[in-house]
């Protein structure tokens, strides 16, 4: 179902959905475009994506889970209660919106997280479509679509004068029925709404089906992975401005007579991730690196049937020494 | 010393660097390659001859190459801006690097540009920038097929505009050309904090820190951070929790700043590298002025001075106890 | 320290709590003799013997703000009385530094203070106390960046996780 809106009616639709939710967009705080409250009252303009993935809103890198009083006789638990009160978040990037689905086996699959889960259900995703390409980012050779997703509730593309707006969900359809805003429109419409990408790459990096299959063939070559990951410097940001990494630590705050279970971000970047009280596995720096690359593009794909990676870009524009994951996944590739 | 300087040109680089294997002078080399983002160089680390393919000297040498003398032991060559040389010389003082183990190829700087310091300037965003160039003393650019010039005091990176180094402080060759003496006559790095109230800087510090997510970029990239055992990770006891929370953030910083305090000389790695643009230098700079003011110490210029917390004086400053 | 301690503690008007570290050769030996002369202070001071004031770790002092103290003191021998020779040399450098750093990330310089006092000085300990702690009282209760404190639950936790 496709439907249209006008710039003056999207804020009058905007409006009434902050009288019933939580509306964060991108805004840049302190000099980072980061998704937050904010009196924005269109789409965003000269916004590529946010510095942190929008992940952090529904996995957070910092989480209390339960906690304990004790006294002399008891020890009583509780649990955190479960997110709650109605989220809608604006200006989504296909590729971001698709990690959150690639999240879903993490978190959804053998065990309910129930904050994942209660996240996702209080959340309204709209989702933008992309108008140039972000520098460092490879999204269709991991076969997102940057003007298009099905990966959301509602979708926005932007043409001059209105938007236009594929409905994905039955949630979705509900609320652009609210208020009586949005006119109808067709595919054709839709399909002519689509533009040239500004710096878009006029073809592929690489061919991902060579990058699954080679990450496993190459698995045995030292030598191969100790020249990629040679300037890495062990830091965690590519793991954390990631959409798609999930790992964590839990770890306890305890004060006298009570304390808190809180979980939060780790990366496999870091030397101590698999250290353990006789053996570190991953030891060496290129064993950290060569397992990241698997996990994302190997094994997570057997184990999910999905890679683990979007080709937002976060991780190749911010690595502190430019260890740029094309590159990799190229010489992989080959 | 007896034989003098060797001052190799740009285009001589690879060949001295490739004769310095050749003689088993050194066994790596750390350079600096074009990065796969604009404007941006990265790391090359060359074990060998033939790993010096693409070798680059231009005007994006942001990063601190001391950084890797962290991890790569042995007989190292190494190209250096004058900041980067106060590293060495910092982490030959920490006893973590031998003088004689190093060949130093010094770059005497003449700031390094920062795009988007020049995008500001332009008044464009970075996207629109197609090409960056030095040309004198100004800075030549191109924006969506527009050419313009900007002065260089725009364009470098702030830590340039107050830099006292830019001839590196020891080196075994020297990159000739272009020393030019620091562009501007401000003495220290101009913050706006240090006169506010006391409440002011708690809740600027407070914002910047709620916004850490303990990415540990900043402590990684520094060459002053050697550890090989952070205190964040010990946990037998936890000293400082991994939760990026404000009291902790806090925490892990102002101690990485009381570690770090004597080897640190705002190379300014750390702020360039913050993905949530946490003005970390600030911190930094605060720090180096005062061991200069107490202590008379600046970090990484003299080979000879003590650490400053590895000696003291019968006068030291006492007036804050009672 | 139970949680029944704890609330009849809350119950009481709020007095500043306050962490003395005392180098074991002159400070704690001083403040000694400021309880066998019978002289008063007062009692919100906890007092932590170390060996020597160089053995205060500035992350003692974070730590201490962190888990919810109000104040911090240091106290060690008169520069050239170090038991070790040198080891309030080297405090002293390193107090200078952080007292700098605190102030400047807005921790009021009154929360953390620093003396010399010496095993005979039983009135000058007395004397600091009563300052540090009128100092601090005169700050309030330190919300800086504690832990989490008193009744709180996960959630209560979770939204103060300060």
């Amino acid at each position: 179902m496709y439907l249209k809106i006008t710039p003056k009616k999207l804020i009058q639709w905007l409006d009434g959905l902050k009288a019933q939710a939580e509306v964060l967009t991108p805004a840049k705080v302190d000099g980072v475009w980061t998704y937050t409250l904010s009196d924005l009252q269109t789409l965003p303009q000269h916004y590529f994506n946010s510095r942190i993935s929008p992940k952090s809103l529904f996995f957070p890198s910092l989480q209390a889970l339960l906690g304990w009083r004790s006294s002399d006789s008891s020890l009583q638990l509780s649990s955190t209660p479960p997110p709650d009160g109605q989220r809608a978040i604006l200006g989504l990037r296909p590729c971001d919106a698709r990690a959150l689905r690639i999240l879903e086996p993490v978190f959804l699959k053998d065990y309910q997280d129930v904050f994942y889960s209660q996240n996702l259900l209080r959340t309204l995703l709209l989702g933008q479509a992309c108008q140039a390409q972000c520098e460092g980012s490879f999204c269709e050779e991991m076969g997102i679509d940057p003007q298009d997703s099905a990966d959301v509730d509602l979708f926005f593309r932007e043409i001059p004068g209105r938007y236009l707006v594929k409905v994905v969900t039955e949630k979705g359809k509900n609320l652009a029925g609210a208020g009586d805003l949005f006119e109808e429109s067709s595919e054709k419409e839709w399909n002519a709404g689509q533009r040239e990408i500004r710096g878009r790459r006029d073809k592929p990096l690489f061919d991902l089906e060579r990058v699954k299959a080679g990450a496993g063939e190459r698995f045995p070559d030292e030598d191969f992975w100790r020249r990629v990951s040679d300037k890495c410097i062990n830091c965690g940001v590519c793991t954390y401005l990631c959409p798609t990494c999930h790992c964590f630590d839990l770890c306890d705050l305890q004060m006298p007579g009570q304390g808190v279970r809180f979980r939060c971000f780790d990366s496999c970047a870091f030397p101590g991730f698999t250290k353990m009280a006789v053996h570190n596995p991953r030891e060496e720096k290129w064993r950290r690196y060569r397992q990241r690359v698997n996990h994302k593009f190997n094994f997570f794909y057997q184990n999910f049937q999905t890679v683990a990676c979007v080709g937002c870009g976060r991780c190749v524009i911010h690595c502190p020494v430019n260890l740029d994951l094309r590159e990799v996944l190229l010489a992989i590739a080959r | 010393m007896s034989a003098p300087i060797p001052e190799i040109k740009k285009d001589d680089l690879v060949g001295l660097v490739k004769s310095l294997f050749q003689e088993g002078r050194v066994a790596h080399f750390l350079a600096y390659q074009k990065g796969t983002v604009k404007f941006k160089t990265t790391p090359l680390i060359a074990h060998k001859e033939e790993d010096l393919q693409g070798l680059v000297v231009d005007d994006f040498f942001h990063s601190n190459l001391a950084l890797y003398l962290k991890e790569i032991k042995g007989r190292v060559g190494i190209l250096t801006k004058g900041c980067d040389s106060r590293s060495l010389v910092s982490l030959i003082k920490e006893g973590q690097v031998k003088r004689e183990d190093l060949y130093i190829v010094g770059i005497p700087c003449p700031g390094q540009i920062d795009p988007k310091r020049v995008a500001a300037a332009a008044s464009c965003a970075i996207e629109e920038l197609e090409e960056i160039n030095r040309r004198g003393q100004e800075i030549v650019i191109r924006v969506s097929g527009q050419e313009k010039t900007l002065p260089k005091i725009q364009a470098l990176m702030e830590k340039c505009l107050a830099c006292h180094y830019p001839q590196p402080l020891i080196f075994d060759a020297l990159l000739s050309g272009d020393y030019v003496a620091p562009v501007s006559p401000i003495t220290r790095f101009p913050d706006d904090l240090r006169p506010k109230p006391i409440a002011e800087k708690w809740a600027f510090w407070s914002g910047q820190f709620e916004r850490c997510i303990r990415c540990y970029a900043c402590r990684n990239v520094c060459p002053a951070c050697f550890c090989p055992r952070c205190l964040v990770e010990e946990n037998m006891p936890q000293w400082v929790s991994p939760l990026p929370s404000k009291g902790d953030n806090f925490v892990f910083h102002l101690m990485r700043l009381m570690h770090v305090a004597g080897t640190c000389v705002s190379c300014g790695e750390c702020e360039r590298v913050c993905p949530m643009e946490i003005p970390l230098m600030k911190l930094n700079e605060k720090m180096a002025e005062d061991l200069r003011e107490l202590f008379d110490f600046v970090a990484g210029v003299d080979l000879d001075k003590a650490l400053p917390f590895r000696t003291y004086r019968q006068e030291d400053p006492d007036d804050f106890i009672k | 320290m139970g949680a029944k301690r704890e609330t009849k503690e809350k119950e009481k008007k709020w007095e500043p709590k306050i962490l003395a570290f005392l180098c074991r050769w002159c400070s704690y030996a001083g403040a000694d003799l400021t309880g066998s002369s019978r002289t008063s202070y007062p009692p919100n001071v906890r007092i932590l013997r170390v060996p020597c004031s160089g053995r205060v770790n500035p992350l003692f002092i974070l730590k201490t703000l962190r888990s919810g103290m109000d104040g911090v003191l240091v106290s060690g021998c008169h520069p050239g009385d170090c038991h070790y020779t040198a080891g309030n040399y080297n405090a002293r450098r390193k107090f200078a530094i952080l007292a700098r750093l605190l102030e400047y990330v807005g921790i009021d310089p009154r929360r953390v203070q620093f003396s010399w006092v010496s095993a005979s000085e039983g009135d000058k300990f007395a004397k600091v106390v009563s300052k540090v702690v009128a100092d601090v009282q005169a700050l309030g209760p330190n919300e800086l960046f504690r832990l989490p404190q008193g009744g709180q639950t996960a959630k209560g936790a979770a939204s103060a996780h300060e």
